[in-house]
């Protein structure tokens, strides 16, 4: 028996979303799991074959795009060129090289806590397995629930972004960043005119997005440092993420490290976080379109995570901490972390 | 060839059949998850593309309904992970700095509801759509969400305890 309370919250919830009618088209779902199939197939073939990794930036990429939006099979010069790196976290990924060895169970965990303008808001619990598996609760309870239920989040785009950061741990830098930057889909490397032709063949729904949010000065399609800084928010963004999933892999430290190494936007600062030497990297405004920084800060002997904060955008500051391990899977299972 | 094209139309059928009535309740979850509709549809997709995927299982699982709630608040849960680096707040709707609850704009005031909701913990969030949109009894609510009715009862409490604040907000002005 509901309380009346919860009796008018059920309806104005119903009146909160009233009016937005939804039918999926069940052709273009089926197809993109096929679709999905069919890649997964094909980046476990290329994977036994040691070339999974050749394959991230050409064939991967060609395959993820949504809407049209494909990345093209040929790294344009923005993201191919020998890039200039940040001395600081290239020592830093240096030394994690050096000083890796065996690594103690077959999973890392991480649990993120939030608060966002001062208030505690999300536990997010991360756990990646050395096999590929990626699963996520909000409490110990739920990451168990998940684990149990094989609920595994990794798609084909954690595939794409964690074998980015592996490869940019040992291989060519430059070749890495495309890999990277194509984990997320994209139009980067397409010719000029590939690129307006989608630009123009978006128009009309980004116009009803715009209007949507409020947005009443047109948008002009990206080009020139623009350009580069989308690719630098999907370089920080995947490689992130990567980092997220994977901190507890000195080899993805490693990997993450040298590709953020490369960004121009992003600027690297010793400091100190409770008593430890620490690392502060800040990805500036350019990053996230002009508005907003995150400032990440890791530990300046073993590149694992500590915190972020992400500031901007009218919004309140958003701080997260972390706090990485490894795990094994079968104690993950009996719920002993 | 023939026999997989046959499975796969069979399935099809199948699948659009079971969504027929639940792809429009599954959305407005979404958005209510997410507060952004446009990522609620893409967050339905991703949904409906996993249940596609595993439909043999979805099918044949005790509660079907609550297998699909379960792929999507796992990709809400993905989503947060992902989205957190670049938009840290994006579960906040747009202009949300000016809004503030009045009864005499039922837009602004809705806007409020929603803002409401997406300051709670996310698992609040999803026990209170269950169970006060969707209608789900405490037992169902708790199929989903892979906890017991109490635990179910205890982030009903809270979360209604959090959204009073707006709720009496809302009474005392109408």
């Amino acid at each position: 028996m509901n309380s009346p309370q919860e009796t008018q919250l059920g309806h104005e919830l119903r009146q909160l979303v009233s009016g937005q009618p939804f039918t999926p088209d069940i052709e273009a779902i089926g197809l993109r799991a096929r679709q999905r199939h069919r890649r997964g197939l094909a980046l476990r073939g290329a994977t036994a074959a040691g070339a999974a990794v050749l394959a991230a930036g050409g064939l991967l990429a060609a395959v993820h795009g949504t809407g049209g939006t494909t990345a093209g099979t040929t790294a344009g010069p923005t993201a191919s060129r020998a890039p200039a790196v940040n001395s600081k976290l290239m020592s830093l990924a240096a030394l994690i090289k050096a000083r890796s060895g065996p690594l103690p169970g077959n999973a890392s965990l991480i649990i993120e806590k939030q608060v966002i303008g001062g208030k505690p808001m999300q536990v997010g619990y991360g756990l990646y397995t050395d096999s590929g598996d990626m699963y996520s609760g909000d409490d110990k309870q739920t990451l168990v629930a998940a684990v149990a239920q094989h609920a595994n989040l990794a798609d084909f785009t954690n595939a794409r972004e964690i074998a980015a950061a592996r490869y940019a741990a040992a291989g060519d830098l430059a070749t890495a960043r495309v890999r990277m930057v194509n984990a997320l889909p994209n139009d980067f490397f397409l010719s000029f005119a590939a690129r307006k032709k989608i630009w123009e063949e978006g128009a009309a729904a980004r116009q009803a997005l715009m209007r949507e949010k409020g947005i009443k000065t047109p948008l002009k399609m990206p080009t020139g440092k623009a350009l580069q800084d989308d690719i630098d928010n999907n370089l920080w963004t995947a490689s992130t993420i990567a980092l997220s999933w994977g901190a507890g892999d000195p080899e993805i430290r490693e990997g993450v490290l040298r590709l953020v190494s490369t960004i121009p936007e992003v600027t690297v600062a010793s400091s100190a976080t409770g008593g430890q030497p620490t690392l502060t990297i800040t990805a500036g405004p350019a990053v996230f379109g002009g508005d907003g920084e995150q400032v990440l800060t890791i530990n300046a002997r073993t590149g694992m995570p500590i915190s972020s904060v992400v500031t901007g955008r009218g919004m309140p500051t958003s701080v997260e901490t972390f706090r990485v391990s490894r795990v094994t899977l079968a104690d993950i299972k009996a719920g002993k972390f | 060839m023939r026999r997989t094209e046959n499975a796969v139309s069979g399935r099809d059928e199948e699948f659009r059949e079971f969504m027929q009535n639940r792809a429009s309740l599954l959305h407005q979850s979404a958005y209510l998850l997410c507060g952004d509709w446009h990522l609620a549809h893409d967050l339905v997709q991703d949904t409906l593309v996993k249940a596609y995927q595993h439909w043999p299982r979805v099918r044949q699982a005790d509660r079907p309904d609550a297998y699909v709630r379960r792929i999507l608040l796992n990709e809400a849960r993905g989503r947060w992970r992902r989205r957190e680096r670049v938009m840290p707040v994006s579960r906040f709707p747009e202009g949300r700095e000016p809004v503030a609850p009045d009864a005499t704009d039922e837009i602004a005031r809705r806007a409020g509801l929603l803002q409401a909701l997406l300051v709670l913990p996310l698992r609040q969030r999803a026990t209170v759509i269950l169970r006060h949109l969707e209608g789900m009894s405490e037992r169902e609510t708790a199929a989903v969400l892979g906890c017991s009715e109490g635990t179910v009862k205890s982030q009903n409490a809270r979360a209604l305890g959090t959204l009073r604040t707006f709720m009496d907000r809302t009474e005392s002005t109408l």
